[in-house]
């Protein structure tokens, strides 16, 4: 195992209209000492305003593309960033824990994984306020994925997770939208990259269930597949 | 439920469109099509008598049924046609966007709390 500094870790948040969460969120990375690049999505809030107080490295998209985009324009400015050897993908809205960073980050300091995904149902994971309806769609998700990419997975519409700069120069968010999670899992099948899950806690708020998914959303984002898939 | 010869016909028709969709097309292939439609469906206004025959020839009854169902052809490989003209257009949006975001990162000037930066 090589141990890593927390200098060789890029977080990349992925911000939209998120004044009222971000300066929480930001206040907890901080104090880890990771490289933090926060991804403005075209906010039209003082979402801006609110990420410039804090040291970090704030990306603007002009119009709002949609979180997929925001992720790849981060992992894409991460890959540029000198001596970064892990990247981690963490929501804006504070409904992830920072403590669980270092947890997803050691399957990948073995050298044996490439990716590492959050899991809030797997054995030691935790999703608190969940409400039943979204449980049972995320574990609609989880089947639907299985059968499309045959991934063993416990949770697939995670914002969470760590990947090796490898695994990220390899990977290509085209689904701008919320499809592109399908995406991601879709592409580690078929590239074949080395994946494992480690448990984090997901803590839902009223705000953060109201920024999430609904049950139409998951309509919206079997149109975005099918459409990615048109010629 | 009997099941028509025509609506076998139909549903495997639809199933080479999704092919064609998802699998073949390109812009050339689609403007060949509908070019084809189009003179095809003129001539068939031109001459009402050979949109009858090749109506009763199909099975289809009408000549002006077969036009209508040339006009749905031609809107189906239309629709195909802009929704991909879209999708590229908002590929070569996000890049440019992104290209934009990437060469501005904007860092507070403020004096960092925790540096996070490498310096000595």
């Amino acid at each position: 195992m090589i141990p890593y500094k927390p200098s060789d870790v890029c977080v990349i948040v992925p911000a939209y209209n998120e004044s009222r969460t971000i300066s929480q969120v930001l206040t907890n990375l901080l104090p880890y000492g990771y490289h933090v690049v926060v991804v403005d999505d075209g906010s039209s809030d003082n979402t801006t305003e609110a990420v410039l107080l804090f040291p970090v490295i704030l990306l603007h998209h002009a119009v709002n593309l949609g979180q997929g985009a925001a992720l790849q324009t981060g992992i894409t400015y991460a890959l540029k960033l000198p001596n970064i050897r892990f990247i981690v993908t963490f929501d804006a809205d504070g409904q992830h824990t920072v403590e669980d960073i270092p947890i997803l980050l050691e399957p990948l300091t073995t050298g044996e994984f490439d990716i590492v995904l959050g899991s809030r149902f797997i054995k030691g994971g935790l999703a608190v306020n969940i409400g039943y309806r979204r449980y049972f769609l995320l574990r609609l998700a989880t089947y639907f994925t299985w059968l499309v990419t045959r991934l063993r997975l416990t949770d697939t519409h995670n914002g969470m997770r760590a990947l090796t700069v490898q695994a990220a120069t390899r990977i290509s968010i085209t689904q701008n939208r919320m499809a592109h999670a399908s995406e991601i899992l879709a592409q580690i099948a078929n590239m074949k990259l080395r994946y494992c899950e480690r448990p984090v806690k997901v803590i839902y708020t009223s705000y953060s269930r109201g920024k999430g998914q609904t049950w139409l959303e998951s309509i919206n984002i079997l149109w975005d597949i099918i459409r990615g898939n048109l010629r | 439920m009997n099941i028509q010869l025509s609506q076998i016909f139909l549903v495997i028709a639809l199933l080479i469109f999704g092919l064609y969709v998802f699998r073949v097309r390109t812009v050339l292939t689609d403007r060949i099509v509908l070019l084809i439609l189009a003179i095809g469906g003129l001539v068939l206004v031109i001459h009402p008598n050979l949109s009858m025959w090749v109506a009763n020839r199909i099975g289809i009854g009408r000549g002006t049924d077969l036009l209508l169902y040339v006009f749905i052809l031609f809107s189906m490989f239309n629709f195909v046609g802009i929704s991909s003209e879209l999708k590229k257009i908002e590929r070569q949006l996000t890049e440019v966007v992104r290209q934009q975001a990437l060469q501005n990162p904007q860092i507070s000037s403020k004096e960092a709390p925790t540096q996070t930066n490498k310096s000595p």
